[in-house]
């Protein structure tokens, strides 16, 4: 098992409801608190990312990571349109399984095609700072806010549009979720959901 | 023999189901063997396999062999051995690309007779007679790939030797038809290989000796040793057998073979046993045994049918003025079936109709309907609304003819014609024209303004010159009962001399009797140099005219006002003016330029499956406008191949309107075209084309979204990496 780091979050109720909410002058302790729960070690973490083209084409990728005594493993699966040709006739989809372990910021082990290295290696993460968000609430264990950094707040160079995001969570994250529309027009919705 | 009965009896009942589907095509010239005939041809034959066999076929086929055609019978029954795959009417297929050729020999482009075993290839068994002129043997060919092939024998050269193409070496790859080496190798299309190695194993066995055979008989005509290595390409006859075989084996025998194997045995008598059974070839050559032949399924018979499925007219719905006339035009599906109809009109005090001429009588609804002669069930009708058209009865009005009635003269004198809004119409000899100048120049003999049309009795005739640029001129007034007509050369000079007015800017008026109807204006100054210049000529009209403003439009008639095109085709519509003497012209828009456009003329033209409405927008005033209906379908698609059809079908039924739909569509298409024979895919390869262009598309917009979805700015991760 591993060792879960307990970030002393000491919060009133009232208190987190008046500072998210906009009613303290200190906004920039409670993000820096969200930022804290991201930085606490969860046993696992699953990310569901969802590309919506129409009504009935969407990909959905899932990833599932687990974290046990500094290794992590990441299980794929993700989802691809097929390309057709004139000698046969496929499924609209394939899916890509497989798994990778990381150790520190090594790969130690991949089994499946196509594994994201880039993505298992490059990400900064998240980062909840008040100037990313516009029209946010931060309340009651929750946060809904638009984003308009979006680039700021997913730490990576994003041309997406319209980003929105939507978080719940207690001592540690319950869940986020990220929507945008990229740069092409269709959806994109990451979902994470984390166990401590 | 049981085994041979068997499979006798198997493909008699396969050819009977073409039979039947050509019976209900209409094919009646010829069709595929029925099951009668073949198995009668085959009784004779008992033997399973090895030299036995192949001497009993020889005997068969020598022995049947009862009309031996010429050289000159090749070009005489190319058409009906070898009709196009398109149907046109005289003109054949072509062996290596299955294109449609009509003319007969005169040079590139054209077909020739191909002796499938090259005549230099025959031990001098034949030249243009005996096996040389065997319709099962000579197939027609493209003028150049005949040349190509020349002396060539069957082999191997797609890998090392050059493209044979069709007609002008476009490298269209309709027209590619093999591949050569030289003057020694000729490689057909893989479509194509089966058929010509089924040919040569029939010209083996009917023409060689008996004894070479282990047959009886001599055919009638020549006869002598033939080996495939004389026109297989080949180290020795086995290797040449082996390629036969492997040739028979890759090309199964198509509906197009089966056909044409019937059709030469209606005119000579024997058949290709080849091609009735291509299991033959491996039981006397290959060491096989003779199985069930194929079933050939229902696939298309050459020629399209020509049985009549429906009737369409130009139009569906038609709005006309009293004495307004109308063309109707029948369209019959498929095309190469008959239009002729007879006519008939549910109320003929509304509307008339003449071998498909309507003319409108009175106000009020009738129906015209076209009745096929050729089959008596199969109709189809035009509604016809015919208007009172508000002008018919009105009394006096003004015609005003000015600037705008003549087309641009541009620089230098021009005799020309003219019209008023009105309707008025006429010819002059004028200097310039629309918007720039009405300059009659004086230096010329003829210089003047008529009319060859009339509104009625004339009343008066009030001339202004034009303002700034002209002094005052005479000018002298004829009218008459008569048109003036055309005068380039000379002034007119009939009719009653209304006298000479000088006119100027503000205008002057010749008040005359009312019993003429024509006029004539002529420059009466007699000069070497200057002009006159005008700025208008009202006539007053005492009778026959409109009433009031004669250039009013009140409504504007489209015809047809719905219609059916089949994409690919076009007509034109035509506006009229209520009341006639009003302008008609319009603007045209379509509501869907995708489904049918309209140019400037009116012509529709249709692009695709759908409706569209065609607007025509008067150019006097925009709130008045008239609507025409155009409903475009589909190029009707007629085949004797259920699989050719369905594969159609599904081609037309791609939709791409959701990625789901449209990988669901393209799918059914792709499975659709598995089932195609080779033959088949002929037929519809404009289909095929239609297809790849959807797949590529398809895949274009897949690895799109795909890409999308890998884009490398996604934060694929990036809550999470935190934790790694």
């Amino acid at each position: 098992m591993k060792v879960r780091k307990f970030i002393p979050v000491i919060l009133a109720g009232c208190a987190a409801a008046a500072i998210f909410g906009g009613c303290t002058t200190d906004e920039s302790t409670s993000y820096d608190e969200l930022n804290a729960k991201l930085d606490l070690e969860y046993s696992q973490i699953v990310l569901t990312v969802t590309n919506t083209y129409d009504e009935n084409s969407v990909l959905t990728d899932k990833y599932t990571i687990k974290h046990v005594e500094g290794v992590v493993t990441v299980n794929y699966s993700i989802e691809r349109f097929a390309e057709v040709s004139l000698d046969s006739a496929t499924d609209e989809k394939t899916t890509i399984v497989g798994e990778a372990v990381v150790m520190g910021e090594n790969v130690i082990y991949i089994d499946g095609k196509e594994a994201p290295l880039d993505a298992l290696a490059a990400g900064t993460g998240l980062s909840f700072k008040q100037e990313y968000f516009v029209n946010a609430t931060l309340a009651g264990g929750s946060l809904n806010a638009d984003v308009s950094n979006p680039s700021g707040f997913m730490g990576v160079l994003l041309n997406g549009t319209s980003m929105k995001v939507s978080a719940t969570f207690g001592d540690a994250f319950n869940d986020i979720k990220i929507t945008y529309n990229a740069k092409d027009g269709h959806q994109v919705e990451y979902l994470y959901a984390f166990t401590v | 023999m049981q085994k041979i009965f068997k499979s006798i009896l198997s493909f008699c009942l396969a050819v009977a189901v073409c039979v039947s589907t050509a019976a209900v095509l209409g094919v009646t010239q010829h069709s595929v063997a029925d099951a009668a005939t073949v198995d009668t041809y085959y009784s004779k034959i008992t033997a399973s396999g090895g030299t036995q066999l192949l001497g009993q076929l020889h005997d068969l086929i020598v022995e049947t062999h009862k009309t031996y055609t010429s050289y000159d019978d090749c070009k005489k029954y190319g058409p009906t051995t070898d009709p196009a795959l398109d149907g046109t009417s005289g003109a054949v297929m072509e062996f290596y690309t299955h294109e449609t050729i009509k003319k007969f020999v005169g040079g590139v482009g054209d077909w020739n007779r191909e002796h499938v075993w090259c005549q230099s290839l025959s031990n001098g068994l034949w030249g243009q007679g005996g096996g040389g002129s065997d319709l099962h043997h000579i197939r027609p060919s493209e003028s150049g790939l005949n040349s190509t092939r020349g002396n060539c024998k069957y082999g191997y050269a797609k890998d090392t030797g050059k493209e044979a193409w069709s007609r002008d070496n476009s490298k269209n790859d309709s027209k590619l038809g093999g591949w050569y080496i030289g003057t020694s190798i000729f490689e057909p299309l893989d479509n194509v290989k089966g058929d010509a190695a089924r040919i040569v194993m029939y010209v083996y066995t009917h023409y060689n000796n008996a004894s070479n055979v282990g047959g009886t008989k001599e055919s009638a005509k020549t006869h002598g040793n033939l080996n495939f290595t004389n026109v297989i390409s080949a180290s020795n006859e086995a290797a040449a057998i082996k390629m036969l075989l492997e040739w028979n084996k890759l090309d199964p025998v198509d509906e197009i073979e089966l056909y044409r194997n019937e059709a030469v045995y209606k005119i000579q008598g024997n058949r290709n046993p080849f091609i009735d059974n291509s299991s033959y070839a491996d039981a006397i050559w290959g060491g096989g045994t003779v199985v069930d032949p194929p079933t050939p399924g229902p696939g298309p018979t050459p020629g399209p049918s020509d049985t009549l499925q429906s009737i369409r007219l130009n139009a569906t719905s038609l709005n006309l003025a009293i004495n307004d006339t109308y063309n109707l035009t029948v369209t019959p599906t498929p095309s190469n079936a008959s239009a002729s109809a007879t006519w008939s009109t549910s109320d003929s005090s509304v509307a008339t109709v003449s071998n498909g001429k309507i003319t409108a009588k009175a106000a009020g609804t009738a129906t015209i309907t076209a009745t096929s002669t050729a089959n008596t069930s199969i109709k189809a009708t035009a509604t016809v609304t015919v208007r009172q058209t508000s002008s018919s009865t009105v009394t006096s009005g003004k015609t005003i003819i000015n600037r705008d009635s003549f087309t641009n003269a541009s620089s230098g004198y021009a005799f020309q014609t003219w019209k008023a809004k009105s309707g008025v119409e006429g010819t002059a000899f004028i200097y310039g024209g629309k918007e720039e100048s009405m300059q009659f120049n004086i230096k010329q003999k003829s210089h003047y303004l008529a009319s060859t049309t009339t509104l009625g009795t004339i009343k008066s005739i009030t001339v202004k010159a034009a303002a700034g640029n002209s002094e005052d001129r005479p000018w002298q007034l004829l009218t008459s009962t008569t048109a003036y007509g055309t005068m380039e050369n000379s002034n007119p000079s009939d009719g009653k001399d209304r006298g000479t007015k000088t006119v100027t800017e503000s205008g002057v008026t010749w008040s005359i009797d009312g019993n003429d109807t024509y006029f004539a204006l002529i420059y009466a100054l007699d000069a070497t140099s200057g002009a006159a210049y005008l700025d208008s000529i009202e006539v007053e009209y005492a009778s026959g005219g409109s009433s009031g403003d004669t250039d009013k439009l009140e409504e504007l008639l489209i015809n047809p006002s719905e219609f059916e095109l089949q994409a690919g085709d076009s007509t034109k519509l035509t506006v009229s003016a209520i009341p006639s003497t009003a302008s008609a012209a319009v603007t045209w828009t379509s509501s869907n330029p995708s489904v049918a456009t309209v140019s400037e003329d009116g012509t529709v033209t249709a692009h695709k499956a759908g409706t569209a409405t065609i607007t025509a927008t008067s150019t006097v005033n925009s709130a008045i406008t008239a609507t025409a209906t155009v409903t475009v379908t589909e190029e009707a698609f007629v085949s004797g191949s259920t699989n050719a059809t369905a594969f159609h079908n599904a081609v037309a039924a791609i939709n791409d309107g959701t990625l789901a739909e449209w990988h669901a569509t393209i799918s059914a298409a792709v499975k659709a075209y598995k089932a195609l024979s080779a033959s088949d895919k002929t037929e519809v390869s404009s289909d095929v084309e239609k297809l790849n262009s959807a797949i590529s598309n398809y895949n274009d917009t897949v690895k799109a979204y795909n890409g999308a979805a890998d884009d490398a700015d996604k934060p694929a991760l990036s809550g999470a990496s935190r934790l790694i």
